[in-house]
């Protein structure tokens, strides 16, 4: 029994069967679905969009905080694609020029609405009612892990100012003479709801895992908004090359599409697939010398109107499992 | 024998990420059927999933962006995620069957050799975990290399390696 002989069994579809799906395909009015809408006022940003704020929420695990930590300050609400980006990098720069980003970018972010702190709750379909969705929960967890906590964390909601000036300063200290935003767009403002964030707290003695839940978080910008210029700022300046910056910013659909920042010093992200739907795995370094402790992982998904983020101190293989058993 | 993936072949050009589907579908039709005659061990269902696969995959193929994925990962994902749904739907496992009405490549006596064994074989390989059939399915299905089951599954491509052995091995012993 050899690789030949485990292949010998394979056979070509039926010519019939293969003829006729490929004229149900025909049918399939794929062109309509393919194009892509004009950008609106109001652009509700869904799918990946959502990955957003539970990727600052996912994010927020001890041992990945430390790498991201200064530079989500800064991007928490710039939209943003799964990329790797060297936070050493950019902390360099910034130390050389003598930057000070918060104040650069601070000034153009305003709170509209601080969270409430979260509230416990002691059901599911309390919490449920208190987030204003269907809360869906895993219906697999490794032996012994339970449910221990469920959080329901308040609706948030900020505005970003955009400044041509500020962006060209920040161009300029990072040595990137070949681009610049207009002063056209001076003066835009891109507003951001998060809505209430479910958490969903599993454990045992020595595993902890979270599940986080929300609605699509709502993005409003000016129509006419050059999305795919400002995205290739913010590439650049994580440190991606000049040319596959460009090709990034302008072949993504950034009405759907944000950016997750990962540290490449502190972890690894590939795109999974959770029940049919993409999803983003980000892995972390593993603690030296900690070769049988399993890493720390995240995954990113979302399904409809809502978006999901898992984390939890599991192998990979795991936190995928639990991931797909979410109904 | 796994074989490669010409993901050139595939798209419209070097910066598309629009795949030709007439070259698609021709290249891939028999990976996805395979995968999924063999992760199932039936020919009705095998088409039945395989139509509804690349029905999803050409609804939702602005979602493709080939920088993050291989196309053919995607639609294995896709091919993959359409069998799960079916096991976790279905009341009970369809019976395996051997192959009736696909096409034959060789004499009669030389297909008869090959149904007989594939029977057996698809008897045999019931008997694993999901897990390992999965896998089988991916391989000698699919044909899909140790890296593109990693990037599909989850499993790390040295795993893979690893449980395919070993899953073979198994199969060799209870043949």
């Amino acid at each position: 029994m050899d690789d030949l002989f485990m292949l010998s069994g394979l056979r070509r579809p039926r010519a019939e069967f293969a003829k006729r799906l490929s004229e149900r395909l025909d049918q399939i009015d794929f062109q309509q679905q393919a194009a892509r809408r004009p950008l609106r006022p109001a652009a509700r940003i869904t799918a990946w969009a959502a990955g957003v704020l539970l990727a600052v929420g996912a994010f927020a695990v001890p041992s990945v905080r430390a790498g991201a930590q200064a530079f989500l300050d800064l991007f928490r609400v710039v939209n943003f694609a799964p990329v790797a980006v060297n936070p050493e990098q950019m902390k360099e720069v910034v130390s050389k020029q003598q930057l000070d980003l918060p104040k650069l970018l601070g000034e153009q972010v305003q709170i509209l609405k601080e969270p409430t702190p979260p509230q416990s709750f002691t059901s599911i379909s309390a919490a449920g009612a208190a987030a204003g969705l269907r809360v869906r929960t895993p219906a697999w967890l490794p032996v012994g892990v339970e449910q221990q906590r469920i959080d329901v964390g308040g609706e948030s909601a900020a505005s970003v100012t955009v400044s041509a000036e500020k962006i060209n300063q920040l161009l300029e200290a990072f040595d990137f003479t070949d681009l610049s935003v207009p002063d056209s767009v001076d003066g835009q403002v891109a507003t951001m709801r998060m809505p209430p964030v479910v958490h969903i707290g599993y454990g045992s003695e020595k595993t902890h895992v979270s599940l986080m839940q929300a609605r699509q978080p709502e993005v409003s910008f000016p129509a006419g908004t050059d999305l795919a210029l400002l995205a290739e700022v913010a590439l650049r300046v994580m440190g991606i090359e000049r040319a596959e910056a460009h090709r990034f910013a302008q072949n993504v659909d950034w009405r759907t599409t944000l950016i997750v920042p990962v540290p490449v010093n502190v972890a690894r992200f590939r795109q999974v697939d959770i029940q049919g739907h993409p999803g983003l795995l980000i892995e972390n370094a593993r603690e030296s010398g900690k070769v049988d402790v399993p890493r720390r992982g995240q995954i990113l998904w979302s399904s409809g109107d809502t978006v999901f983020a898992l984390a939890g101190n599991l192998p990979s293989s795991q936190l995928f499992e639990i991931a797909q058993s979410v109904q | 024998m796994t074989t490669d993936v010409h993901e050139t072949s595939v798209f419209l050009g070097a910066e598309s990420d629009q795949p030709n589907w007439q070259a698609v579908y021709a290249e891939q039709l028999p990976k996805v059927y395979n995968f999924l005659r063999y992760r199932l061990g039936n020919e009705a269902i095998a088409e039945d999933l395989t139509s509804r696969t690349f029905e999803k995959a050409w609804r939702e193929r602005h979602r493709y962006r080939r920088e993050l994925a291989s196309f053919y990962t995607w639609l294995l994902r896709i091919a993959r995620n359409v069998a799960v749904d079916h096991l976790r739907t279905a009341h009970e496992h369809e019976p395996l069957e051997e192959a009736q009405d696909a096409p034959a490549d060789g004499t009669p006596e030389e297909e008869a050799v090959i149904r007989s064994n594939f029977a057996r074989l698809t008897a045999l390989v019931s008997t694993l975990p999901e897990r390992e059939r999965e896998l089988l399915a991916l391989k000698y299905g699919a044909g899909a290399t140790n890296r593109a089951i990693a990037d599909v599954t989850g499993i790390s491509e040295s795993n893979v390696g690893t449980i395919l052995h070993r899953t073979v091995q198994t199969l060799r012993a209870r043949w």
